[in-house]
């Protein structure tokens, strides 16, 4: 954990490889708020995880506090200072 | 038993442990850098039966990592199921193993799932995967999930009735060529190795009887990092929700999703067509295959070369593509996974 006061957010290794996403932390009191802010700052990584209608992409999960957002779209869900948010990729390769 | 003395002593897993161990039947779906851990272990370890299934001939690029093989696997062009099978009795030869050279459809899977008690996932795409996650809930046998780029992989193992299923997880499958491959961001032995131990072990408890040790979550480790996180996915399962382990709709399955594929006869080529729609970049594409060859692109399409290959893959925006230079369906199946990714 980055930070005891502010949420964080942790990107798997694999989106690491398109676009310079480091673990950050962010204000906001949802998880879209945190999502957003981190677009805010890094508005190339907003493609990479959301489609063209804003909804999360098929092939990546986002886990708050260590349970996955079944939701593509609605994440409304309140986040503490505490949270960790972790973006992750699905990986094809073996 | 001398054989396995020092696995007998392991207190997880002790006589009784092993003597399952040795009754066990187990398939493993491809045997590149995965599955050619996953198989050497199963076979030290003294399962009984062990069923390989893979497309592929041993190349010289699969070396670093593809550890069942060597340089005279690749002199002699050996299928890699053929080649571990080899390797395989070489080093156990209480283990029966048994090869098929074959591309796993929604035609074959049946019967190579027949009578196993586990399967392996050493595949290198997602349309396999979705394929085996259908024939396994289906017929109520556990399996084992893995994926592997770079230093980077993920692990989760499947029971049916128990955990969530890879649908729960991944609803759709990701479209073509929206992530990564090993021959496009490359991958490294140890994170190979780690991943595919870590399915071993799940492997171990669930063949000496201890499914109920395996918990739902997914296990992403980064080798190079150092980290390691067991992410929850008990949440996952709703009730109905999913479709596969919900709803028992199996479309991977009956064939009704999944990839069409045609020779184009006397074309010497093969059409691939990827089951899910949507727009693929081709210049994100393009650049990403930069490094592995020779690229032309324009607006509708990107021409690739591998390095060191008599392939020509001529990729188009919805993702279909057209390769040239073979008439194999599984041959051409296997390129379209390796560089454009699905
Ligand atoms: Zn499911």
């Amino acid at each position: 954990m980055i930070g005891a006061t502010l949420p964080t957010v942790h990107f798997t290794s694999h989106l690491k490889l398109h676009v310079d996403c480091p673990s950050v932390d962010v204000s906001g009191e949802s998880l879209s708020e945190v999502l957003n802010s981190v677009f805010e700052d890094n508005p190339r990584l907003r493609g990479y995880i959301l489609d063209d209608q804003g909804r999360i992409r098929q092939h990546v999960i986002v886990f708050l506090d260590n349970e996955p957002i079944r939701e593509r779209t609605n994440w409304d869900r309140p986040v503490t200072p505490n949270s960790e948010v972790y973006v992750l990729q699905a990986l094809s390769g073996g | 038993m001398s054989r396995y003395r020092k696995q007998i002593l392991f207190d997880g897993l002790g006589e009784a442990g092993q003597s399952r161990l040795r009754e066990s039947r187990v398939l493993c779906v491809g045997c590149g850098a995965l599955g050619s851990v996953i198989a050497e272990s199963l076979v030290r370890a003294g399962v009984g039966m062990l069923r390989i299934a893979d497309r592929d001939f041993v190349d010289l690029s699969n070396l670093q990592r593809q550890v069942l093989y060597d340089e005279e696997d690749v002199a002699q062009r050996l299928p890699k199921a053929i080649a571990a099978a080899n390797k395989l009795r070489r080093i156990n030869s209480d283990v029966v193993i048994e090869p098929h050279v074959a591309d796993v459809t929604c035609q074959s899977v049946g019967e190579l799932c027949d009578g196993v008690n586990l399967i392996m996932d050493g595949t290198d795409n997602f349309e396999t995967r979705f394929l085996i996650n259908d024939a396994a809930i289906e017929a109520g046998i556990p399996w084992i999930h893995a994926g592997c780029v770079g230093a980077h992989g993920q692990v989760m193992a499947i029971v049916p009735g128990q955990t969530p299923c890879l649908r729960c997880l991944m609803p759709e499958m990701p479209g073509p060529g929206t992530s990564e491959t090993c021959d496009t961001a490359g991958v490294i032995g140890p994170a190979v190795q780690i991943v595919a131990s870590l399915q071993v072990v799940a492997a171990l408890k669930i063949l000496s009887g201890q499914t109920e040790l395996i918990r739902p979550e997914l296990t992403v480790i980064d080798v190079w990092d150092g980290t390691l996180r067991q992410l929850k996915l008990s949440g996952l399962q709703e009730a109905g929700g999913c479709q596969c382990c919900g709803r028992r709709e199996f479309p991977f399955l009956h064939g009704d999703e999944g990839s069409r594929s045609v020779v184009l006869c006397g074309r010497n080529s093969v059409q691939v067509a990827p089951s899910t729609s949507g727009k693929l970049s081709l210049f994100d594409l393009a650049n990403r295959l930069d490094p592995s060859g020779e690229v032309q692109a324009n607006p509708f399409l990107v021409r690739f070369r591998p390095d060191e290959s008599e392939h020509e893959l001529t990729i188009f925006a919805d993702g279909r593509a057209i390769i040239t230079g073979t008439e194999d369906l599984a041959e051409a199946k296997s390129l379209y996974a390796r560089y454009i990714g699905a």
